[in-house]
Parts: C-alpha cells; sequence; structure tokens
C-alpha cells in the first residue's frame, strides 16, 4: 500500500470582512484511502490580529495516509467562522482545494466564497455582524452536481502550507515529474 | 618464530591455525563496529528500520511592529515530537537571554541568536518534530509576564530554499497570546498587569484541544533551521520527485 504524509501548518486567513475568526478544516478522500495516524479533522482557536486584517492560526496538520489507488484524491475543506462579542458564530467562508500532486513543500491559497444576501433584511443584518446563512448541507463544497440557485459572494483567503512525502508509490509503477 | 606468528595473525584465510585466531578477530571487530554506530559517523551502515534528522539553526530574532510593552525579552523554547520520534542528542528544553530593543528604535529587532542543534531518529516521519516557543518580558518593575507562543515545524526539506528575493530567508512564525474569555478577566490583568498564561502551551500544537481558545497575534519570530537527513531513501520515502 502507498503511504502519504502530510505535515503542514494551517497558517492564516486574510482579507475577510470580520476580525474575529476561526477555521474548522477536514481532509476528505475516497473509498480506498484509510488513515493510519493523526486526525482528518480540527477546529481552530478564534484568532484576530492587533495591527493587520487578518487571523493566525498557525494549526499544525500531521496525517498519514495509506492507500491502494490513486481515485479520490484527498481535499482540504475549510470553513471559516466569523465570532461577534455576544459569542455568536456564522459562517463567512467555505473552500476547499485538492492536494498538490507531487512531493515536496507547497504553500496553497484557498479562496473562499459566502452565500450572498438575498433579502434586505439579510443584508442588513450581514452588515451590522448579526449573522449570514449557512449552507444546510455540506457535501456542496466539494461536489459540483446541485449548485445551481445558489448564489454567492467572493470571500477572503486561507493560506495553508504543507509539505507532502510520499512512500512506495514506485512500486506500484506512479511516477511524479 | 616471530615472524611466524605475525603472518599467523594477519592471513587468516590461508593457515589451518588460525581458526583460534579468527575468533578473537571476530570479537574485535564486532566491538569495533558498535563503536563505531554510537557516534553515528557516516562510514557505519544505516540501518533499514529507521533514519535520522539532523537539525541546525537559531532562534533569530522576534519583530513588533509597534514595540513590545516590555522592556527585555526572552524566550523559552521546547522541542515536541510524535510517539515515534527519539532525541538522541541536543537539548530538549532551552531558556534564551533577555533581550532588548529599548535603546534603539522602537520597532527594532529584538535579536536572541540562540543556537538550536538536535538530532532524532524515528521510523516514520508522523509527529514531524517541531519547536514551541514561550515568549516572556520584563517590564520596568521587575515583573515578568506573557508575551505570546510560537511554533513552527522543524524544515522537512532541508530548510529555505530561495528562489525570489521577495521570500525573506526567515521561517517567520506569529506570536499569539490568549486573551481573557471574560471582562472580568481583562479587568484583572489590567490592574495586576500581568496576561493571562497558559497552563500547558502543548494545546496549541493539537488540533482537538484548541477549540473555543481565543488568541490574539501580534508581533513575529524569526527562525532560521536548517535540516539534513540520513537513511530515509532507503525505507522508500520520496522527498522530491
Amino acid at each position: 500500500m502507498a503511504e502519504v504524509h502530510i505535515i503542514g501548518q494551517l497558517l492564516k486567513a486574510v482579507d475577510f470582512d470580520e476580525p474575529h475568526l476561526y477555521c474548522k478544516w477536514s481532509f476528505q478522500s475516497g473509498n480506498t484511502w484509510r488513515l493510519v495516524q493523526g486526525e482528518v479533522q480540527g477546529q481552530t482557536h478564534v484568532s484576530s490580529h492587533r495591527l493587520q486584517n487578518s487571523s493566525d492560526f498557525a494549526q499544525p496538520i500531521d496525517i498519514h495516509l495509506s492507500t491502494a489507488s490513486l481515485q479520490g484524491w484527498p481535499r482540504l475543506l475549510v470553513e471559516v467562522y466569523a465570532v461577534n462579542v455576544l459569542q455568536q458564530c456564522w459562517p463567512v467562508g467555505y473552500g476547499f482545494v485538492h492536494l498538490p500532486a507531487r512531493p515536496g513543500p507547497h504553500r496553497l491559497e484557498i479562496n473562499t466564497w459566502r452565500i450572498a444576501p438575498s433579502t434586505w433584511w439579510q443584508s442588513v443584518k450581514e452588515k451590522f455582524g448579526g449573522g449570514s446563512p449557512a449552507l444546510h448541507k455540506n457535501d456542496l463544497l466539494y461536489s459540483g452536481v446541485e449548485r445551481y440557485k445558489l448564489q454567492t459572494r467572493s470571500s477572503g483567503k486561507i493560506i495553508v502550507e504543507l509539505n507532502l512525502i510520499f512512500r512506495r508509490f514506485e512500486e506500484y509503477g506512479v511516477e511524479f515529474k | 618464530m616471530y615472524e611466524d606468528e605475525e603472518t599467523g595473525n594477519q592471513g587468516n584465510e590461508d593457515d589451518k591455525d588460525t581458526n583460534k585466531v579468527s575468533p578473537k578477530q571476530k570479537q574485535k571487530k564486532s566491538k569495533r563496529s558498535t563503536n563505531a554506530q554510537t557516534p553515528n559517523e557516516l562510514g557505519a551502515k544505516s540501518t533499514a528500520s529507521f533514519f535520522t534528522l539532523f537539525i541546525t539553526g537559531q532562534i533569530v530574532s522576534a519583530t513588533f511592529p509597534l514595540g513590545p510593552d516590555k522592556d527585555y525579552i526572552f524566550c523559552r523554547y521546547e522541542l515536541v515530537a510524535g510517539p515515534d520520534w527519539q532525541l538522541v542528542s541536543g537539548p530538549q528544553y532551552g531558556i534564551t537571554q533577555m533581550s532588548t530593543n529599548k535603546t534603539g528604535h522602537f520597532n527594532d529587532k529584538i535579536v536572541f541568536n540562540m543556537p538550536i542543534e538536535v538530532t532524532y531518529k524515528s521510523t516514520s516521519p508522523f509527529g514531524w518534530p517541531q519547536i514551541l516557543v514561550s515568549v516572556f518580558g520584563q517590564n520596568q518593575t521587575g515583573n515578568e509576564s506573557l508575551v505570546g507562543y510560537a511554533h513552527v515545524y522543524m524544515p522537512i526539506f532541508g530548510g529555505q530554499q530561495q528562489l525570489d528575493e521577495h521570500i525573506s530567508s526567515l521561517n517567520q512564525a506569529p506570536i499569539l497570546r490568549p486573551k481573557c474569555p471574560n471582562m472580568l478577566g481583562d479587568i484583572t490583568s489590567w490592574l495586576l498587569r500581568r496576561q493571562p498564561e497558559l497552563k500547558n502551551p502543548k494545546i496549541l500544537l493539537d488540533s482537538a484541544q484548541s477549540k473555543g481558545l481565543s488568541m490574539e497575534s501580534y508581533g513575529t519570530l524569526e527562525f532560521q533551521l536548517h535540516a539534513v537527513m540520513r537513511g530515509a531513501r532507503k525505507l522508500g520515502y520520496n522527498w522530491h520527485a
């Protein structure tokens, strides 16, 4: 069985409108991928920056996967939530990225989107920090099947630095260029 | 007679009498090889079950954009690694000197130049070692309180490879400071002039335990780290395409 090690950090969130953010991340992969060690999902602490409009998480990610097939290459899904003074939280960004297909250090930028307000009341609530609509089912994030009729708006970026180590792929005839 | 004994000892493939000599020589050879393995010389064969990671570098400096609010800053670092990793040589904990920038401009770098030289041995890259630094500061009255925490992974692919001038050659980590969970804590910490500290800063390294914490980031801690690995390719690991 070929193995993949993913070692890195979820660094920060930039260009979001709200200052206090946290990020829920998870790695999803196909049926033939098995988790050997590590945790494939997590939630960062709430973070804000004193001067700039960014949030530093620096959350370490360390995952060991083993696979029997190349299908279902792992993806990293992120959901960014904002918190206000009253400890209410609502999602301000959804995004995903596929893992790069070659070993080595990578710096990934995940561009996120959020649901656009559809009524006047929702846009007022959004401006004054009350909340914004959330997705009911999360599989919209990584499947393109039922996205029609969903109105979204662009949101900030999540920056992730990942190092990928592959093992025993040559025994199965897989070459990386 | 003297010469025969000498040739008997050296040429042990020809004589039948060397059956007595060869076990002694074999013992001598095995003693020599164990002595060669423990200081980890390059001449010794790397055994096929583990690889070694040699890390060298330093904690270079800390930078605060609007100045730290303290007179003297010092750091305490700790190396954290997974269960498969064993620290072969080098200190796991350390404290730097107390450094200041109050004689210069307020946002000058505060230089530590603290060396880090460790060797790890492991069977798997899971639990790759990280360095967790707690930054403390001392103000004019002599009270020490927390400035923040920073952590980075040890370099996996050898260290900084700069192809672009825009990327700085230092590995920068944000310094995160825990915030009080309620307003009473904020007032208390302002009156006593002490920041809240984490009882166990290693929860920042664990994604399952850092939920619900509220942190503020201010300032960066710069590292310069290089890593050399030995024996990983034999185990089948593909570090570069």
